[in-house]
């Protein structure tokens, strides 16, 4: 869960640059097997401060809450992210999107959509009703035992 | 009537002044400068999962309100504008929302075939040879007490931007270097992909986006995950806190060679640096949950364990066969 103090300000552009560098250069390393030098490899692993910063403002004021996405398919931060994605990724099959549904909860909302509201009820999962259906059908037979074997 | 938000503890306290006073309604200041607060979130945590408090409660970071409520010479409210937002309450008239589905994002990148790999390259385009992929896994939405009017920033904005970063420096990475083959040219030795996925139901549904894109891929990119990386809550603090699908301390292979260089990178980069192993914490639970990809050690173990099995099946035939001494 985040929180309405969880602003752009809590997040440092320069903080987040260098601990960008630090996982791509781990990642090249990693990739092309290079062994330990004694500096980052800065010219390999380009990270652009001005790029994280405009991508943390984008993301800070457009709202994404999850039932803001669910109730909208063609949300614009998801067609951001893939239109971004897209010209980053060099794959030609690699860029999909995979809608699913969520299954552990149902989401509710009022009905002022200039109010948006939100109320979860967290649902049973399927392994849980199986278990108590096991456990009820092991708790009768115990019962029908009982009841055939006790001699009354 | 004005309370101090920072004094509010609970949203029992809420509903006890909206009691008293016979209030129609709480307006919340949400303060727009840098505040970190526990107890407020401890508030919003209440309203998000009860409906104790039986007036609707507002949210605001109007500038006007601000300007009168707070210090002076504060800047940065107003991401939001002057929106107001509700959230839930008692008496609120609410309705399913409709069966509306979430999408996740995948995109990969991999080097560049080589001039030697495009020469040989087969008739049905590409080469066959199998990928080492590292999958690069961020949740983008939020969960919050008002949808509308949050940033979510550190959670998990930094985490997004640091995967779209990542993305775009390994993507002029794969354009300038080709993969390395071995001396005579036949086998791969780095072939390798990354798979970026943004995902949607977060942290607050256990992740369920990421277990639906587990579910949903390529059995064949799954196959070949190296290990899974999330990038969760970035640059909150100094320290570089690691989510990886396997605790790298208990691990060999690729997972602990990660480990090593980026621990070595962190100490370069003079940052602060250290593992989650919690196993539902972030993006990598479900990897973790549904053993994507198998832990190496477990499968020495299991390869151990089926060796024993068949030493030991093997056993009784031996003693059969045995003859008698003379």
């Amino acid at each position: 869960m985040t929180s309405l103090l969880d602003t752009r300000k809590q997040v440092d552009g320069s903080l987040l640059q260098r601990q960008v560098v630090v996982l791509g250069d781990a990642l090249y390393r990693q990739l092309y097997n290079v062994p330990p030098s004694s500096s980052l490899l800065l010219d390999k692993v380009d990270v652009s401060k001005s790029y994280l910063d405009s991508w943390l403002d984008v993301l800070s004021s457009v709202p994404r809450g999850t039932n803001v996405l669910m109730s909208n398919t063609n949300s614009t931060i998801v067609s951001m992210l893939e239109a971004e994605l897209g010209v980053l990724c060099n794959q030609a099959e690699s860029v999909r999107r995979m809608p699913f549904h969520l299954s552990s909860a149902v989401l509710y909302t009022s009905t002022d959509d200039d109010m948006p509201v939100l109320t979860i009820v967290r649902t049973k999962t399927f392994v849980f009703h199986l278990a108590l259906l096991l456990a009820v059908v092991a708790y009768l037979v115990l019962f029908r035992l009982f009841i055939t074997i006790l001699p009354f | 009537m004005v309370v101090p938000w920072e004094t509010v503890e609970c949203a029992a306290q809420l509903e006890a002044i909206v009691a008293e006073k016979g209030a129609a309604g709480v307006l919340v200041v949400v303060p727009a400068q840098t505040v970190q607060s526990t107890r407020w979130a401890g508030v919003e945590r209440d309203l998000l999962r009860t409906s104790l408090v039986r007036a609707p409660v507002f949210f605001t970071r109007s500038p006007v309100l601000d300007d009168a409520l707070l210090p002076q010479g504060e800047d940065g409210y107003g991401l939001f504008g002057d929106r107001w937002v509700a959230t839930q309450h008692a008496r609120s008239k609410q309705h399913r929302c409709p069966e509306g589905s979430l999408t996740n994002l995948q995109g990969s990148i991999s080097p560049s075939p080589s001039v030697d790999d495009r020469l040989n390259q087969q008739p049905s385009g590409g080469s066959n040879r199998p990928h080492r992929t590292v999958a690069i896994v961020a949740n983008y939405d939020t969960f919050a007490v008002a949808p509308a009017a949050h940033g979510g920033t550190k959670a998990n904005g930094s985490g997004v931007a640091a995967l779209l970063a990542l993305a775009r420096a390994f993507n002029h990475v794969a354009s300038t270097e080709h993969n390395y083959t071995d001396g005579d040219g036949e086998e791969e030795s780095n072939s390798w992909r990354l798979l970026f996925v943004l995902t949607a139901a977060g942290p607050f549904f256990g992740h369920e986006g990421a277990a639906q894109w587990i579910k949903a891929a390529d059995p064949d990119i799954v196959k070949s995950l190296v290990f899974a990386l999330s990038l969760d809550s970035l640059a909150g603090d100094d320290r570089l806190v690691l989510h990886v699908s396997h605790d790298p301390g208990n691990s060999s292979g690729p997972i602990a060679d990660f480990y090593r260089r980026i621990a070595e990178a962190a100490k370069l980069a003079d940052l602060p640096f250290s593992i989650d192993n919690g196993t539902t914490s972030a993006a990598h639970g479900p990897f973790v949950a549904r053993k994507v990809p198998p832990s190496p050690k477990k499968k020495k173990i299991l390869s151990i364990k089926l060796k024993l099995l068949r030493r030991s099946r093997r056993a009784p035939s031996a003693l059969v066969n045995r003859s008698p001494p003379q």
